[in-house]
């Protein structure tokens, strides 16, 4: 003979037997104490309570007149036991992570200041990887790399000549450390294009001049 | 030493990844729906540990909820992403397409 009492679990009567009743009870006694260090503890239960009254729910409409043991066991064996629950050690405390990826990503991008590496893709390749090393080094889509080397091809002809040429002078990345470098360092903008291109003009004009100032000295002192 | 057990330590460490993940997709998301597409996907085991991470993500900030009547059960939690959940999410994902793509890369025959 069983009892059947009436329980409030998140705001809802449900009908339970006396056992399963203690059996419930235990568990969320051993929850609490599995959570007794956790800033949100109460919290959790909660919406673990919430759960199972969902749970229970689903079993009443299915025409069961009160919760029995039974069905507090398949609860619990689908929640699982509490010392399965709170091992915190396997999960990422989202707080250490979030700082810990921000610091990580700033030292790998200092030891990156030199900039990102051209390699032939071997994990995205339909020939020779050159345009999936291309698109990753630009942050483009490979297949508009793609689209533009076979436009160059059929109506220019020699998008095929550059690709091969690429796929000669671009070595693929053949350690993690290279496939990393393909990606990793600051992207390269068509800023940073413009400027390293205005410093190399920069370069050759004082190149020309120092070298047009030689020729005059050279001449004049022919003289 | 067992498969199982090595095979339940890497979906574990990728949990939070697929919940941002769910979430994201779905604009919104209550805890059942997120453990269905979890089972689907076989990444989760035991409803209850997924209980936790929410709560945690939620006190980082990561998610905010808002609570809506359920025409069958108890109200629902409905979790969305904050602007650095996206943010975190967004973290997680690159770190995880390049660890993919290492891992790839090392066992590769």
């Amino acid at each position: 003979m069983q009892r059947i009492i009436q329980i409030n679990i998140a705001g809802r009567l449900i009908p339970i037997e006396e056992d399963a009743y203690q059996s419930l009870k235990a568990y969320i006694a051993s929850l609490e104490q599995q959570f007794a260090n956790e800033e949100g503890k109460d919290e959790i239960i909660q919406d673990i309570e919430y759960r199972i009254a969902e749970l229970f729910s689903f079993r009443l409409q299915t025409g069961a007149p009160a919760i029995d043991l039974a069905d507090v066991r398949k609860v619990i064996e689908t929640l699982g036991p509490a010392h399965d629950l709170g091992d915190h050690n396997n999960y990422i405390n989202p707080n250490v992570p979030a700082h810990y990826t921000n610091k990580q990503r700033e030292e790998k991008t200092d030891t990156t200041k030199a900039g990102r590496k051209l390699y032939r893709n071997p994990h995205n390749r339909m020939l020779g990887g050159v345009c999936g090393g291309i698109g990753r080094y630009f942050d483009i889509d490979p297949v508009i790399i793609r689209l533009i080397f076979a436009l160059f091809f059929i109506f220019a002809g020699a998008g095929l000549l550059v690709y091969i040429v690429a796929w000669i002078v671009i070595p693929v990345a053949k350690t993690p450390q290279q496939l990393e470098e393909m990606h990793s360092g600051n992207p390269v903008s068509i800023h940073d294009m413009a400027q390293n291109m205005s410093e190399e003009l920069h370069e050759l004009k004082k190149r020309g001049e120092k070298m047009s100032r030689e020729l005059r000295d050279f001449f004049s002192r022919k003289k | 030493m067992t498969i199982g057990n090595t095979e339940s330590q890497m979906r574990k460490g990728l949990l939070e990844l697929c919940i941002l993940g769910i979430i994201r997709k779905e604009k919104e998301a209550y805890p059942s729906d997120i453990l269905e597409q979890l089972k689907m996907a076989r990444m989760v085991v035991l409803e209850g540990t997924l209980y936790p991470l929410l709560t945690r993500l939620k006190n980082a900030g990561m998610l905010d909820y808002r609570w809506e009547e359920s025409p069958s059960g108890p109200p629902r939690k409905y979790y969305s992403l904050t602007k650095s959940g996206l943010k975190f999410y967004m973290q997680l994902h690159t770190a995880w397409q390049e660890l993919r793509h290492t891992i790839d890369h090392i066992t590769e025959p």
